[in-house]
């Protein structure tokens, strides 16, 4: 992207964000001003007071007034200073939480086996790194745009004390400021190479979010194998390798800093030199000294405050990229798109589409379904030209070797992978976006290695659905969970842990399989659902399902299995091999004609 | 100073201690060129006095113009060394904190199991890289920026004192007022900022398990439900913070009130005195001057308590994570068992901490003969795999024993093992496999160094996974994906059974490790296991009959009781046992 057109995303962002919490910035920005404008006051009052002091024909005030006015400047630059921090925070909570409310919700739009970001190398991101995105990103973001408020506000100031210090002295005031823009300069000059070390501080931040997120992820794994020690060492040269990043970013900055700084004391001395000969010719009063004093701090700070927001928003540009990363294919400023983010009203009611006969499925086919994907560099992997047919009522059965695409199969019917080719049809109707169209209460899945959120098990199974209007125990005991589940101390209120980890196995597999029932999808979509059951329980899970075959309220089913009760009793059995249909018929036809199936059935030789 | 503080101060001088020890050069660098600053910082003003009162008696030229080259030196010098204690500070932060990160990583990792099902993997996120770094400006900056500034300020009023007594103490009175009132605002925001920092927690704790779990949410429709529940999150986390901003502000204009005591001072006395003839105009001037620096200092010392505030919330949260004890503790140690280990179970019974009412595991009696496989049963959720955790002192018993030894050796409580000894001894694989952000290798080995590439790359043929290895590009440098996305759930199983391989334990458990495997695939590795249970002791927790057809003996669970237990051979020709009827009812299959 041209220079010219990152520029105008930037700004474009700013813009975006100051529009979206427009009355928090104008209170922010004008309560700045006031505050920072009592700088220009106290030099004046100063001035004045040395004046009268030393006799001086300039304009000079007894100390009478002299402390009033000062008592009522600080007055009014306090309530200012609570005023703009107040709205600064309001401003900032928004924005922050409109930036992660959008990438969020983009994410959840996403294929959901595959939502997050890849990356330069090809791979994708790690929920650590994206989290370091939602936090850091956004706060930087911020940032940058709220530093705006402070430099308008301390500039306006600034250039008011200039013009005073001009119609005093024009020489000693060029004198002293013409250096200090030089200084501004150089550090405009630094600019690049900020913006390297920072993207390369950050990178380094993400890797040790990304290991932090491992280690607690897998921390059975790691104690079971006494790895505890090795994985921090590793961890240790990690940080270490931050530190350095780290390091060269601030040393860069400090330098900056360190220059914008010692231009107050260069300011002074300046002032020193320059007014020597009009003091001495009596032309510069000791008045007008203080004055220039006391207005060196505000002009520094001025650009020194202008330097900084120059370099933010240079600096937002990494952040932004990574931000419209997260989008993953919308046009850029999505990041920063009005959207209500509900902080400080109330929450948005939940509504909830019931189902109906819209919904109602006669037959699901599927042609041509083709997904592939690279396993490093020069081989791929993947499915191709599957087709087949699945009629209402029926229960297909899915089969085949570990690894041969029975899991990307399902995978991508539901849209959970981006199709790449091939069509699937509902009711003979082209399905232009499978993972917006076959959900609830359309179709619901079970995975092969479910998750479970850190909840009540009553919430894991709705996730929202309202409960008075969804069947909880009907659904609980056709997953066979309902002895589990009163044999719990809080019932369903009872909170399973992060990852279910409270629950066991075979627990969490049927508590995904409840939070599917209950949702009355008209097709079920299992993934190898029994791999935690033992057989007493799965096949009386079974049996719930077939229960109601036959009816016309019975669901559709697809399944992954290699259970021999279940292929015995599908109505279809599809057999992959190598990513593509093998055959398709019921067990006795394959086990007449498919060697691969009868490899499957009886164990391989 | 009531017992709260001391006890925090107490902490926060330890937690420097500790910290700051391994770098005392850098540390003593920074103090002395801090020193240095300050010395300056007290001197430059004096030559503006100088140059004033010069200017005002009309002193020759060239002395003026000394007077200010002289200034603008030392101001540079001053600026040189303010970015070598910067410098020094940044690195002394990040070596400290690293290393408290890395220390607060290992000592979470060894705390039980049963503090990890409390903490969710995000909120850990936080607390080791959120609170750590929020302690970097605490280590590099707070006492050698706080002593300094103090220094400062200090040597300030004493010049101050020395002029006038009624300026000193007129001035000290105002920055001690400020003071007190500073601190009593800051007693009461710290907690207000703690809270700000857990809400925070919980919001990316939030965000990080939802980010893994967009698979559910797509499939369950859920997501107009989990939206609504960040704005929920998002709206505490603003509410929390405008709690603690309402006492912020206070904080915020303390100095510029303070200050204006100072001037008034100032301007009321040194006027009087001036009139007197007691002082010269250009001291009258530089009393403004320091009260000017003083700022400095002052504004310095606010952003440090703020920093510190933050710290402290930090700090306390870090304190609180190191303050939790695993309830597992080491024994003094086991002598080496070499061969098959023999695992006795003494009537031991299990419940959860925070469950103590289901007994979990109830009176199990039994032993486990060496160099035999277990087929261990039962209906899911009966405590098979709690068992096997028992054995790996993941869990300690309630009550009983569990006791371990060689195949002809004594008997040792298991209570007396050290778990990392303990556990380099017994091998699991189960179903959940965790792949790491990192190489082949390190997935394997688990990033043990000790082990050649030679035996790697011979366990991965192995366990069948050889087609897969050599299509990657980087061989064994390979890095996986986060979450193992690269691998199929039956190659993340066949990984698994690698890492396994790779060691020589006397005891292995395979919990449902072949669950995800199709027949075909697992017939593939099936003589690796055979291999790998030869001359060792196993349990096996499977549904599949050919998986337990292997096993020597079986024992089925029921309710966390033994309901039966002995050899297969002897269960299968007696017609009424639990194990016969089992496996009369899965049909042809395979059931238990």
């Amino acid at each position: 992207m041209s220079a010219s057109k990152k520029e105008l995303k930037t700004l474009y962002y700013y813009w975006q964000l100051i529009l979206f919490s427009l009355k928090y910035f104008l209170i922010d920005i004008s309560t700045a001003t006031i505050f920072w404008l009592s700088f220009t006051v106290v030099g004046l009052i100063l001035r004045a007071f040395f004046n009268y002091l030393t006799g001086s024909d300039e304009f000079g005030l007894p100390v009478g007034p002299i402390v009033g006015l000062h008592i009522g400047y600080v007055v009014v630059a306090s309530l200012a200073l609570i005023g703009a921090i107040l709205a600064n925070t309001a401003f900032r909570q928004q924005s922050t939480a409109l930036m992660i409310r959008n990438m969020f919700s983009r994410i959840l739009d996403l294929p959901g086996s595959r939502p997050l970001p890849i990356k330069e190398d090809g791979k994708a991101m790690s929920s650590g790194e994206v989290v370091s995105t939602f936090r850091d990103d956004t706060t930087e973001m911020v940032w940058a745009v709220t530093a705006l408020e402070d430099t308008i506000g301390l500039g306006i100031a600034a250039i008011i004390s200039l013009v005073i210090m001009l119609r005093i002295n024009v020489l000693i005031t060029i004198g002293t400021v013409a250096p200090l823009l030089l200084i501004f300069v150089i550090v405009e000059l630094l600019g690049p190479l900020i913006k390297k070390y920072r993207k390369a501080s950050r990178k380094a931040t993400s890797q040790v979010t990304g290991l932090i997120a491992d280690m607690f992820n897998g921390t059975q794994t790691i104690k079971v194998s006494s790895a505890e020690n090795r994985i921090v060492d590793h961890f240790r040269r990690i940080n270490e390798g931050r530190r350095k990043a780290m390091l060269r970013d601030k040393v860069l900055t400090t330098l900056v800093t360190a220059l914008s700084h010692g231009t107050v004391q260069i300011g002074l001395g300046l002032i020193l030199l320059l007014a020597a000969k009009s003091m001495y010719a009596g032309e510069f009063t000791i008045g007008d000294f203080a004055l220039f004093a006391a207005y060196i701090w505000p002009l520094t700070e001025a650009m020194h405050m202008a330097s900084r927001l120059i370099t933010l928003y240079k600096q937002t540009s990494v952040s932004i990229q990574r931000m419209e990363q997260m989008m993953q294919g919308l046009p850029p400023g999505e990041p920063v798109a009005p959207n209500p983010v509900y902080i400080f009203g109330d929450l948005p009611k939940l509504s909830h589409v019931p189902k109906t006969n819209e919904h109602r499925l006669e037959e699901l086919s599927v042609r041509n379904l083709s997904f592939e994907y690279a396993i490093e560099n020069n081989t791929t992997a993947g499915i191709y030209d599957i087709s087949f047919d699945l009629p209402r009522g029926s229960f297909t059965v899915i089969t085949g070797r570990i690894g041969v695409g029975k899991t990307t199969l399902l995978k991508v019917l539901l849209g959970l992978l981006p199709t790449q080719s091939g069509k699937i049809l509902w009711n003979g109707e082209l399905v232009k976006e499978p993972h917006a169209f076959l959900v609830p209460p359309r179709c619901a899945y079970t995975a092969q290695v479910p998750r479970l959120f850190s909840e009540t098990v009553q919430d894991n199974i709705l996730l929202g659905l309202p409960h008075e209007k969804f069947d909880l125990h009907t659904a609980i005991r056709t997953a066979v969970l309902d002895k589990d589940i009163s044999d719990m101390e809080a019932d369903l209120k009872t909170m399973v842990g992060p990852r279910g980890i409270r629950l066991s196995g075979g627990q969490i597999q049927r508590t995904a399989a409840a939070r599917m029932f209950v949702r009355q999808a008209e097709l079920l979509v299992f993934d190898d659902l029994s791999s935690a059951l033992d057989v007493k329980t799965e096949q009386q899970l079974w049996q719930e399902v077939f229960s109601k075959r036959g009816e016309d309220i019975a669901p559709t089913c697809l399944v992954v299995s290699h259970r021999r009760t279940v292929l015995h009793q599908a109505d279809k059995i599809i057999v992959l091999k190598d990513g593509r249909i093998s055959d398709q018929g019921t067990i006795e036809e394959l086990l007449s004609r498919s060697q691969e199936m009868q490899n499957l059935y009886y164990g391989e030789e | 100073m009531n017992k709260k503080t001391s006890n925090s101060l107490k902490q926060y001088w330890q937690l420097l201690v500790d910290y700051l020890a391994p770098h005392k050069g850098q540390v003593t660098i920074l103090s002395i060129a801090s020193i240095f600053n300050i010395i300056l910082k007290l001197v430059n003003p004096q030559i503006v006095r100088y140059f004033l009162d010069s200017a005002e008696q009309a002193a020759p030229l060239e002395k003026l113009t000394t007077a200010a080259g002289l200034f603008i030196g030392f101001a540079l010098l001053n600026q040189g060394i303010q970015v070598l204690v910067i410098y020094l500070g940044e690195n002394i932060a990040w070596l400290a904190t690293n290393a408290l990160r890395a220390d607060l990583a290992l000592h979470c990792l060894k705390l039980d199991m049963s503090f990890h099902k409390r903490y969710k993997p995000g909120e850990l996120i936080e607390r080791l890289d959120g609170d750590v770094t929020q302690l970097a400006n605490f280590f590099s900056q707070l006492v050698i920026q706080l002593g300094s500034n103090l220094l400062l300020i200090l040597g300030i009023l004493a010049l101050l004192w020395a002029q006038d007594w009624r300026i000193g103490l007129s001035i000290t009175l105002a920055m001690l007022i400020g003071l007190l009132i500073l601190d009593w605002l800051t007693k009461r925001t710290i907690p207000r900022f703690q809270a700000v920092r857990e809400v925070e927690a919980t919001l990316f704790g939030f965000l990080e398990e939802w980010l893994n779990g967009t698979e559910e949410i797509q499939t369950s429709g859920a997501k107009p439900y989990i939206m609504r529940r960040l704005f929920d999150v998002m709206r505490s986390r603003w509410k929390k913070t405008l709690h603690a901003m309402r006492l912020h502000v206070l904080v915020a204009i303390m100095p510029m009130n303070v200050f204006m005591l100072a001037y008034i001072a100032a301007h009321v006395l040194g006027s009087t005195l001036f009139r007197s003839s007691e002082i010269t105009i250009g001291a009258l001037y530089v009393i403004f001057y320091y009260i000017d620096v003083l700022k400095g200092p002052v504004w310095e010392i606010r952003r440090q308590i703020e920093d510190l505030q933050r710290a402290t919330a930090s700090i306390n949260r870090i304190t609180e994570l190191l303050a939790e004890q695993p309830s597992i503790l080491d024994g003094p140690g086991l002598p080496d068992l070499p061969g098959p280990l023999r695992v006795n179970f003494d009537r031991v019974t299990f419940q959860y901490e925070d469950d103590p009412d289901t007994n979990i595991l109830h009176d199990i009696h039994f032993t486990l003969q060496p160099g035999k496989t277990l087929g261990l049963l039962g209906r899911t959720g009966s405590g098979k795999t709690t068992l096997t955790k028992l054995i790996l002192r993941l869990h300690d018993p309630a009550n009983g024993e569990i006791q371990i030894g060689t195949s002809t050796g004594a008997l040792y409580d298991l209570r007396q093992a050290n778990q990392a000894e303990l556990r380099k001894q017994i091998a699991m694989v189960t179903q959940d496999v965790q792949i790491f952000q990192v190489s082949v290798r390190q997935n394997l080995t688990l990033f043990d160094e000790s082990i050649s590439d030679e035996r790697i790359l011979q366990v991965i043929e192995q366990i069948g996974l050889g087609d897969w290895f050599h299509a990657l590009p980087d061989g064994l440098d390979t890095s996986l994906e986060a979450g193992g996305s690269g691998l199929s759930a039956g190659e993340s199983q066949l990984l698994a059974f690698g890492r396994v391989f790779l060691h020589n334990p006397g005891l292995v458990i395979l919990d449902e490790a072949s669950s995800r495997l199709d027949p075909a695939t697992e017939s593939r590795i099936d003589k690796a296991i055979v291999e790998l249970l030869e001359n060792r002791t196993g349990i096996i927790i499977a549904h599949r009959l050919s998986t337990v057809q292997r096993a020597d003996e079986i024992m089925i669970l029921q309710d966390g009781q033994i309901a039966e237990h002995g050899s297969r051979s002897d269960l299968v020709a007696n017609p009424d046992s639990l194990f016969s009827n089992l496996l009369q009812t899965g049909l042809e299959e395979t059931l238990v």
